[in-house]
């Protein structure tokens, strides 16, 4: 029975990093010069076919839309809705509503969300910290520390696989018993909770030196980047310059 | 300098990341679809008290880049990142130069409602359409609710951390 490889294995998850990250960048400011809706299904098809060919799949695909309806597609929706019956009893000027250009930048901003959440799920972790790093390097130069910073960033990732674990196992099941718990009054409930998070917090801090020492050893060689063009990477570049042909 | 400073800040991201899980077992008490009751606001309320002002930026906008990596969904960092360090911001004033006037629950709402305006702010701009502000009153009275609860856990939080001593021992 065929099995999808697992995303890592992916010939085309395994481009060059910063081939990548500037193909995310330039297809991100691409889709804002489709003007038409012949060119927004040019795009469409072809973010079809690297969703495929990168091996994502539809849970990721709805996961991105559900994330994109919260921030963006319900509040404008519910702030429609609550414009439109407010002027049925308020007077006073109407609201313009310029629907066919909204649906387009609705649609425009959803291929962005798309591109953006497509390169973060098929780049590996470490990769995406090297690339931070070259972003964020001139920063140093301002007295940033990038490198002690970023190193934090993946430490409090570390930690928190090693934690989550007993987080789930303790903390939570401790916190769902009080909420289970009728013969609690809510104040009751919140005074428990807060114990429950002090006690948390208190046990968490006395591992304060092993983390300092982790972070004290960072140096900024642990991020290093090389560029690398195989034949993969051409043909990355290639379908985009196709695309922006099409949508040119 | 205090050494462990780096640790505690790493620490608290962490616990304000799993905190923000207890959220999948305690109920909203506002049934809107995106509205949270925002638990990881309780670790910055403590940093705010605890720590110093550049400590508690560090705190919020590494522990948004962590969430946004973790998630794949680095287009939330706007968003999580704005409506972060405004709220931050204006909870960290309160408590420092308006302790006076305002609890740690006050100061709990009033970040939730500059969280919640500054994210729809984002929202607006990014869509270009002013209409979705009309949402504001649903986020409003949303951000007062979570807001009295996330401060109230704070606040006895905050109450239990100073009777044990725990930031004394370490800062």
């Amino acid at each position: 029975m065929y099995e999808k490889p697992a995303v890592s294995e992916n010939r085309y998850v395994k481009l060059d990093a910063g081939i990548k990250t500037v193909l995310t960048i330039l297809l991100a400011v691409a889709v804002g010069f489709c003007d038409n809706r012949l060119e927004l299904v040019y795009f469409s098809i072809y973010l079809a076919v690297i969703t495929v060919l990168l091996g994502s799949d539809l849970r990721f695909i709805l996961k991105n839309l559900t994330a994109y309806g919260i921030f963006i597609l319900f509040p404008y929706l519910c702030g429609l809705l609550l414009s439109m019956l407010l002027q049925q009893f308020l007077p006073g000027p109407t609201y313009a509503y310029h629907f066919a250009a909204t649906i387009i930048r609705l649609i425009k901003i959803f291929f962005i969300w798309y591109i953006c959440s497509l390169y973060f799920f098929t780049t590996p972790l470490q990769v995406i910290m090297e690339i931070f790093y070259i972003i964020l390097f001139p920063l140093s130069y301002l007295g940033l520390p990038t490198a002690k910073y970023l190193s934090m960033v993946m430490l409090v990732m570390n930690q928190l696989t090693s934690s989550a674990g007993q987080f789930k196992q303790d903390i939570m099941e401790q916190v769902r018993i009080i909420i289970k718990n009728d013969s609690l009054g809510f104040t009751e409930k919140l005074k428990a909770l807060s114990n429950i998070l002090a006690v948390f917090i208190a046990n968490s801090l006395q591992h304060s030196d092993e983390i300092q020492e982790q972070v004290d050893l960072t140096r900024a060689s642990d991020y290093h980047y090389k560029l690398r063009i195989s034949p993969n990477e051409i043909l990355a570049v290639l379908s985009f310059v196709i695309l922006s042909i099409f949508i040119a | 300098m205090n050494k462990k400073k780096d640790a505690i800040i790493i620490i608290l991201i962490c616990n304000a990341i799993l905190i923000s899980l207890l959220e999948l077992i305690i109920p909203v008490p506002i049934p809107v679809p995106g509205v949270k009751l925002g638990l990881a606001s309780i670790i910055t309320i403590i940093a705010i008290a605890f720590l110093d002002f550049k400590d508690v930026m560090t705190i919020v906008i590494l522990r948004c880049l962590v969430v946004a990596i973790l998630s794949k969904g680095i287009t939330v960092l706007p968003f999580s990142l704005t409506g972060g360090v405004l709220s931050a911001t204006a909870m960290w004033l309160l408590y420092r130069k308006l302790a006076r006037w305002f609890s740690i629950k006050g100061i709990s709402v009033v970040g939730a409602i500059v969280h919640n305006t500054a994210q729809l702010g984002v929202a607006s701009l990014i869509l270009g359409e002013s209409v979705i502000f009309y949402y504001i009153p649903i986020l409003l009275i949303s951000a007062v609710v979570t807001g009295l609860i996330t401060g109230t856990i704070g606040e006895l939080t905050i109450g239990e951390i100073q009777k044990r001593g725990i930031f004394k021992e370490i800062i």
